[in-house]
């Protein structure tokens, strides 16, 4: 996938930026700090990233967007699927299947909706 | 590894962001307690009391009933709110592993999210340096983190997706002008309007306002409709689908206030607020004076000539964009005339909310104030002086921002740590024991903790803290199962006239054992009193 291309492609300062938030999240907050904003990234910025990375859209616009999305679906969903099973359980449900969503529109990307 | 301008660039954001995260998460840094004012605990408390019960909620709690039962319009006595904010915040306790603290930064990281917005808009818009200072600027403004402070958290994470809707629009509108057609920006735009409608409708508002200048004056621009009206018809249905889908308890009571308007009286035809700036407001009950003075919204809360430094920036930022007028100036543009209309909707009889609309002033205000900044500068001769001129110019602005601002906003912020308005410790205990040892629809009568005559932010911490009501008017007293009796804040401002009617209450108990005692907070059971 091209998140993964680019990371490859610029791995130095992309380890060189989380390197810096990782570290300077851990002096201000602290491992409570790390967990959440690392939490947070992974569950609701990964899939959605991974999802607009379907469409025509620039790094940049899917780093950013794909956040702002993230933190807006990836709750509701979180949140309905709360009724029927486990509030914890759901968080992982839902990651997971927006994770299987991203990688059917890979597959299908070259169908007629997403070209 | 290379290190071009993009990837240099993207050290400075990361740093930048990780500076305001430090200024925005000082009141946590040395006090793990909750801190906010009026609804901050309301905000905190359903996705505590999900995360507590392993299991979402769409009706309220016995304990919080009482103060939101009857929000809820359409569905009385259940969330007034869309869920997604409370329900990231219960996420966030989980992923933190902790209960207060992981809380407390998902909500620094949600409030600070504007500084990059803005910053993600500026920069496509008008380069780096405007993006930057603008962002910088941001970091310091005491509209936004008194909000936070405060309290109306949501209100400030909806406004951040402002930003992300104007771009959206200027790049779907710069593609359908040269006869191309990339409409996902439209459907992106409808998801951001509908996430502003879960977050706070007053972010909604906000950008459905300054998208409508921008197309007005592109239609009268071009003689043509700049958009494609099948599309947007679609993004229109997509939004109302997202919107109703996901928040299907909120949808009616959005409709029922719209069309009912609020309890408050609208101030009615004001014709002379619309020459007005701040409207002359003093002492309105539900905001600070600072609102409505320039120098300590955008300078220092202390004021002083020196705090008002950014207001000739500003207007000649005002200038060059009138003067220029092309589409990415008519972006703020937009932004700033529908500022001005929604913060004046009274002049027309609209509701009395619109000066809260005051609180997105400064992500208008700070790119304005940056542009008028680059606008000095660029009148500069070529050569060296002009380099000279452009860099002395922004490090006076970096200065003045870090040294006035800044500096204001660091104290303020630094003070909330140690500020008496926070729940203590041995109160933070003690709801933690009336949690794991009363039951959940007990009422208690709260007497002690500051501010409880009005049943102040405190007392209603402990209750969404010990996830139980609190009652305090002492008329009702017999309606109560316990008595929390709270020294705590009378021992911490060693106030021996607010102790001595402490122990005055107390001693009409009749000697009863409290069922809790640690000296500073009792909890009396209210049967065994009667029966002694």
């Amino acid at each position: 996938m091209k998140l993964i291309k680019s990371l490859k492609n610029n791995k130095g300062v992309s380890v060189l930026i989380v390197s810096i938030l990782v570290f300077g999240i851990l002096l201000i907050l602290g491992l409570i700090g790390v967990r959440v904003l690392l939490g947070i990234t992974i569950l609701m910025l990964v899939p959605f990233y991974l999802i607009l990375d379907n469409f025509k859209l620039e790094n940049k616009e899917k780093a950013i967007f794909s956040f702002f999305i993230g933190i807006t679906i990836f709750p509701s969903l979180v949140y309905f699927l709360g009724f029927i099973v486990p509030f914890r359980i759901s968080i992982l449900i839902i990651f997971l299947t927006l994770l299987a969503v991203s990688y059917f529109l890979y597959k299908h990307k070259k169908t007629k909706l997403f070209s | 590894m290379k290190f071009s301008l993009k990837n240099i660039e993207l050290i400075i954001l990361a740093i930048l962001y990780l500076f305001a995260l430090y200024m925005w998460t000082l009141p946590i840094q040395g006090n793990g307690l909750p801190f906010g004012d009026v609804d901050a605990s309301s905000h905190y408390t359903i996705g505590d009391y999900m995360v507590t019960h392993d299991k979402s909620i769409a009706k309220l709690p016995y304990y919080i009933g009482f103060r939101y039962g009857t929000q809820n319009s359409a569905f009385p006595g259940h969330i007034w709110y869309p869920p997604q904010y409370w329900t990231n915040t219960g996420i966030a306790q989980i992923l933190g592993g902790d209960r207060i603290v992981s809380v407390f930064i998902v909500i620094a990281i949600f409030s600070t999210l504007i500084i990059l917005s803005v910053y993600f808009l500026i920069r496509n818009l008008f380069g780096f340096w405007p993006a930057f200072l603008s962002s910088l600027l941001l970091i310091f403004s005491t509209r936004d983190y008194m909000v936070y402070l405060f309290g109306q958290w949501p209100q400030s994470l909806s406004f951040a997706f402002t930003p992300l809707v104007l771009y959206s629009f200027y790049a779907y509108y710069m593609k359908f002008k040269g006869g191309d057609r990339k409409n996902i920006y439209l459907y992106l735009i409808a998801v951001f309007l509908a996430a502003q409608f879960f977050f706070h409708p007053q972010g909604m508002m906000a950008s459905i306002g300054a998208l409508l200048v921008f197309i007005i004056a592109m239609w009268v621009k071009t003689k043509r409709i700049p958009f494609d009206i099948k599309h947007s018809l679609f993004a229109f249905l997509l939004f109302a689908a997202v919107s109703s889908a996901l928040a299907p308890l909120s949808i009616g009571e959005f409709f029922i206030e719209l069309v009912g308007g609020e309890d408050e009286q609208a101030a009615g035809m004001r014709l002379d607020l619309l020459f007005k700036w701040y409207q002359g407001i003093k002492n309105d009950p539900g905001l600070p004076d600072f609102y409505f003075t320039y120098n300590n919204s955008h300078g220092t809360l202390t004021g002083g000539l020196i705090s008002w430094w950014t207001l000739p920036l500003l207007l000649i930022g005002i200038i060059a964009l009138i003067s220029r007028r092309s589409e990415k100036d008519w972006i703020l543009l937009g932004w700033l005339i529908s500022f001005y209309f929604l913060t004046r909707l009274s002049v027309i009889g609209f509701g009395s909310r619109d000066i809260r609309m005051f609180a997105y002033e400064a992500h208008v205000f700070y790119p304005i104030i940056a542009l008028g900044l680059i606008t000095l500068y660029s009148f500069a001769q070529r050569g060296n002086l002009k380099l000279a001129i452009k860099y002395g110019s922004i490090i006076t602005f970096i200065s003045l921002t870090i040294f006035i601002n800044g500096a204001s906003a660091y104290n303020t912020l630094n003070s909330m740590s140690n500020s008496i308005s926070r729940i203590n410790i041995e109160q933070y205990d003690a709801a933690l024991w009336i949690k794991s040892n009363l039951a959940e629809d007990v009422d208690i009568y709260g007497i002690g903790t500051l501010g409880y005559q009005n049943f102040a932010a405190k007392i209603k911490w402990l209750g969404v803290l010990s996830q139980r009501h609190f009652i305090v008017d002492q008329s009702k007293i017999e309606q109560a199962g316990y008595i929390f009796l709270d020294y705590s804040d009378a021992i911490d401002l060693n106030n021996q006239d607010y102790i001595g009617g402490l122990q005055n209450f107390e001693s009409g108990l009749q000697n009863a054992t409290p069922i809790y005692n640690t000296n500073e907070i009792r909890i009396y059971e209210i049967d065994k009193i009667s029966k002694k």
